[in-house]
């Protein structure tokens, strides 16, 4: 167990040295199983490789990033968000509720915290910025708002976590809905406040005809229904979704005629870089993961905790703070894999519904999307915005991810809010 | 030496316009199947197979690229605070490391490919693919991944990397 | 002491969890210089790489299910024919793996990927149909769309005009309940464990698999023992089969009742159906003797012994 600790340390000292993450953990691994079993240890490096990513599930993580990336590359992400503007933007800080309920819809279309993230972001920030609102708002409520695309049904999170602990996705995509629209709502009264407390001046926005909202929403309302239609219609499987997503939206771009060859190549390229960025992170998860196990390390900490002679909601508050201390250093899917083949035990003993405890864990898992040092939608969001300091847009977040915790203290008292 | 560089930095940018163009087969193929199913009631023997194999295209054919132009995610903190130093450790670090791992990823892979083809294995489904053959792409990949990274080793201790900056 | 790492697919409280949970006890038990650690909900490595990782000595043990093994060792798809007939029960299928030719067969074969056999410990019971449309026979199943249980069960449902497809376990419940699927091949143990009732309440009690799990181990790691360390772990073999065969008779017996009275239609298969699926199957079984020479006639040879069938 303590060797478990070392491994930490040393996989800590190389995120801080700037090695990227997934060779952070590849590189700990490496040295880890060298130390205990020589070369012939090396040979688990390829096998978990393998068994990774030969892995159909998994299919929806390059799927729902090529979604994303067409609905971003073809103003089709932008027309959504002109479309909820014309509605919100009247009332105060109408843009930056905007861009939270604009996250909350793109939300039923993604799967992933880090698509909304890119395409709300892309289109949202420059929007904001130049009406005048402070930067750690314009910011802030896209960053805060991203996790509902992992809350909000479909979830790739909670695709994988049905996979891994065989709960029923129909059910926890059904969980998600209610705490979702909960925290957009928080996160909209939240937003508004902080732009009356900024006190910007920004301009008003032009008031369009809710028939031209209604226009220029259509294609996102569409892909919806596609996405959504075709998991509870039969036709497809949540992971086969995300593809029926991905071509629908070329599709819709294409009849609207917003598809260049440069485009469709250019945002290719984008995908596979996402993609082999994510992927290669979950390998280097799924390593470490392999490492700690045979260090028996998180076997014996939840023995511990299960042992502890205390309530299970103390327990539960445990394990939460476990999760929030690793959603700052490694990604949502790395963790769910990693963790719940040893944490899931553990809750079913101590009588957690393990529908319920899921939706629990995505709204923790929020916030590990935007706590440093790994906090992708973070990094995404400031990369729209490259003048922002990452000070500012964490700044700007904080207020929104209270509204986070909000919820989940609410979900331990109230369970009916995700189980009805 | 320049000419070395184009054809081993081509390599890598051969195997990333391979892994952009495995997303949008995946993206059409496992469409396919659901038409395929739910129309004309006849599901594929092949797409799910297929899929989860061009998932290893996906994450191993794309990682050397996506290191040539800066695409996996690190903390910056070193680089921003560190000055000339702190920037030239940090870059030599990421370099160094993914040079080691990409080369454990080699060799074991490697093994891993030839104990598949020795023994001919197959998958236990109804297509029966022989395993070396999607299990090569991680060895190739790798292989990709360790030039890439030596390349990047090279550059930082010339100080060519500040220069493209 | 020695640790060696044992791998399983399942939850620890699940029966064949507690079976690999009581090899590892039964070792530790007898050899004071051995530590088995027990890994489940393939926690190490993942089942269907359970032979590469056993023969690369990733994990040392591992209790895997047969059907995993179909493409890479076809010998022991003896174990797993489609549609055996009734009399290939659990104790037939014991009696079939204990048999001293076929050990030393699955030794030999086992032996060439660097793994050494130590033999079955469990049973998967009949994995049989179910649907979520009531089906009056067999026959019916042409046409409809089945998740399948992989290997050859997969060719035998497509040979009776069923479509096959491939879905994650935790994908089963949605697609059943949305008719993805109109139905499944799985053990009572699933359905009872996954409440599969609700969206598929059509029993279907023609066995489409039954399938053995082995106990593979690292041959290098074996060998390397001294000879009362592999005397420990023979016996501790031994006795988990003994233990095995003793408690899932009764935990079985307990599944069925659940499995028929949750079951809004059970339709039992006549014994003449029985028998036109075996004709069905023959195909198959021929292929199968075809693919795997000599050892294979003569493992088949012993499959219509134990299942008293002619040839
Ligand atoms: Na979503
Ligand atoms: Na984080």
């Amino acid at each position: 167990m303590l060797l478990g600790f070392v491994f930490l340390g040393l996989l800590l000292l190389l995120i801080l040295l700037g090695v990227p993450v997934a060779f952070s953990l590849a590189g700990t691994t490496l040295l880890g199983l060298f130390a205990m079993g020589g070369w012939g240890a090396v040979a688990a490096m390829s096998n978990t490789a393998w068994s990774t990513t030969s892995e159909f599930v998994l299919t929806a993580i390059p799927l729902f990033i090529l979604m994303s990336e067409v609905i971003g590359a073809t103003g089709i992400g932008r027309d959504l968000f002109i479309a909820v503007e014309r509605v919100l933007g009247r009332i105060s800080g109408g843009q930056a509720v905007a861009t939270v309920v604009a996250c909350a819809i793109f939300g039923a279309v993604s799967g992933t915290a880090v698509g909304v993230a890119a395409v709300i972001g892309g289109v949202a920030i420059p929007e904001m910025l130049s009406r005048g609102y402070p930067r750690h708002i314009a910011t802030g409520s896209v960053a805060g708002g991203s996790p509902l695309g992992m809350i909000i049904p479909p979830s790739l999170p909670l695709i994988i976590y049905g996979v891994v602990t065989e709960t029923p996705i129909a059910n926890l995509f059904l969980a998600g809905i209610v705490p979702g629209l909960i925290i957009t709502v928080l996160c909209c009264i939240c937003v508004s406040f902080m732009v009356r407390r900024a006190n910007v001046r920004s301009e008003p926005v032009q008031a369009g005809s809710v028939v031209d909202s209604i226009k220029l929403s259509l294609p996102v309302v569409l892909l919806i229904i596609l996405v959504i239609g075709s998991i509870y219609l039969g036709i497809a499987t949540p992971t086969e979704a995300a593809a029926v997503g991905a071509v629908g939206a070329f599709l819709i771009a294409g009849i609207q005629r917003r598809l260049t060859w440069n485009r469709v190549i250019a945002l290719l390229y984008s995908s596979a870089r996402t993609s082999a960025m994510l992927l290669f992170v979950l390998v280097g998860a799924m390593l470490f993961g392999y490492l700690l196990g045979i260090t028996r390390m998180p076997q014996e900490l939840t023995a511990l905790v299960v042992d502890l002679d205390v309530s299970r909601w103390v327990i539960f508050t445990l394990i939460m703070l476990a999760y929030f201390v690793l959603g700052m250093f490694l990604e949502v899917t790395s963790i769910i894999l990693i963790t719940l083949p040893v944490i899931f035990p553990t809750v079913l003993a101590l009588h957690f519904d393990p529908v319920w405890f899921a939706i629990v864990l995505m709204v923790n898992m929020s916030l590990a999307v935007v706590t440093p040092p790994v906090g992708l939608c973070l990094y995404v969001v400031k990369s729209c915005a490259p003048e922002t300091s990452l000070r500012e847009v964490i700044r700007g977040t904080a207020p929104l991810m209270a509204m986070y915790i909000i919820v989940l203290i609410a979900l331990c008292f109230i369970p009916g809010l995700a189980i009805y | 030496m320049a000419a070395v560089r184009t054809i081993l930095e081509g390599f890598s940018r051969l195997l990333f316009a391979l892994c952009a163009l495995v997303i949008a087969i995946m993206a059409l193929s496992v469409t396919y199947e659901v038409v395929s199913r739910y129309l004309l009631g006849r599901p594929t023997i092949w797409v799910t197979e297929i899929s989860s194999y061009l998932l290893v295209a996906v994450t191993f054919l794309g990682a050397a690229w996506t290191l040539r132009i800066d695409g996996h995610i690190r903390m910056d903190l070193l680089r921003e605070t560190g000055g000339w130093l702190g920037q030239r450790v940090s870059d030599l670090a990421m370099f160094a490391v993914a040079a080691i791992v990409s080369a454990a990823l080699l060799w074991s892979g490697w093994h891993m490919t030839l104990a598949n083809y020795n023994f001919g294995w197959r998958a236990s489904s109804a297509l029966g693919t022989p395993l070396w053959m999607p299990q090569s792409l991680i060895p190739l990949g790798s292989l990709a991944l360790l030039i890439q990274s030596l390349i990047g080793v090279w550059d930082t201790l010339t100080g060519a990397r500040d220069k493209r900056e | 002491q020695q640790t060696l790492r044992l791998g399983h697919y399942f939850a620890t409280e699940d029966f064949r969890g507690l079976t690999a949970q009581h090899f590892a006890d039964q070792v530790n038990e007898r050899a004071d210089d051995l530590n088995v650690e027990v890994y489940p909900n393939e926690s190490l490595v993942k089942g269907r790489e359970a032979l590469q990782a056993t023969s690369q000595g990733v994990v040392d043990i591992y209790s895997v299910y047969a059907g995993y093994l179909s493409g890479q060792v076809p010998l022991i798809n003896v174990f797993s024919l489609p549609f055996p007939p009734p009399a290939y029960d659990d104790k037939a299928m014991y009696k079939l793996a204990l048999d001293p030719k076929t050990v030393a067969l699955m030794d030999k074969t086992f032996a060439k990927f660097g793994v050494k056999y130590l033999g079955v410990i469990n049973s998967s019971g009949p994995a049989q149909l179910f649907l979520r449309n009531p089906v009056e026979s067999v026959t019916d199943i042409s046409g409809r769309k089945l998740r399948g249980a992989g290997g050859l069960s997969d060719v035998a449902l497509r040979k009776l005009g069923a479509s096959v497809v491939l879905l994650s376990a935790a994908e089963q419940f949605l697609a059943l309940q949305t008719g993805t699927v109109d139905g499944i091949s799985t053990t009572w143990s699933s359905y009872v464990n996954y409440g599969l009732a609700d969206v598929a309440p059509t029993y279907l009690a023609a066995t489409v698999v039954r399938a053995p799990y082995l106990l593979l181990m690292n041959k290098a790691k074996f060998d390397a023992l001294n000879d009362a360390q592999r005397k420990a772990i023979t016996e501790a073999v031994e006795d988990t089969v003994n233990w095995s065969r003793k408690n899932f008779a009764a935990e079985q017996d307990e599944l069925h009742q659940k499995v028929v009275d949750q079951a809004k239609n059970v339709v039992e298969v006549s014994a003449e159906q029985n028998a036109e699926l075996r004709k069905q199957m023959q195909p198959i079984y021929e292929s199968y003797v075809e693919d795997n020479g000599e050892a294979g006639a003569q493992l088949m040879q012993r499959w219509h012994e134990v299942t008293g069938t002619d040839q």
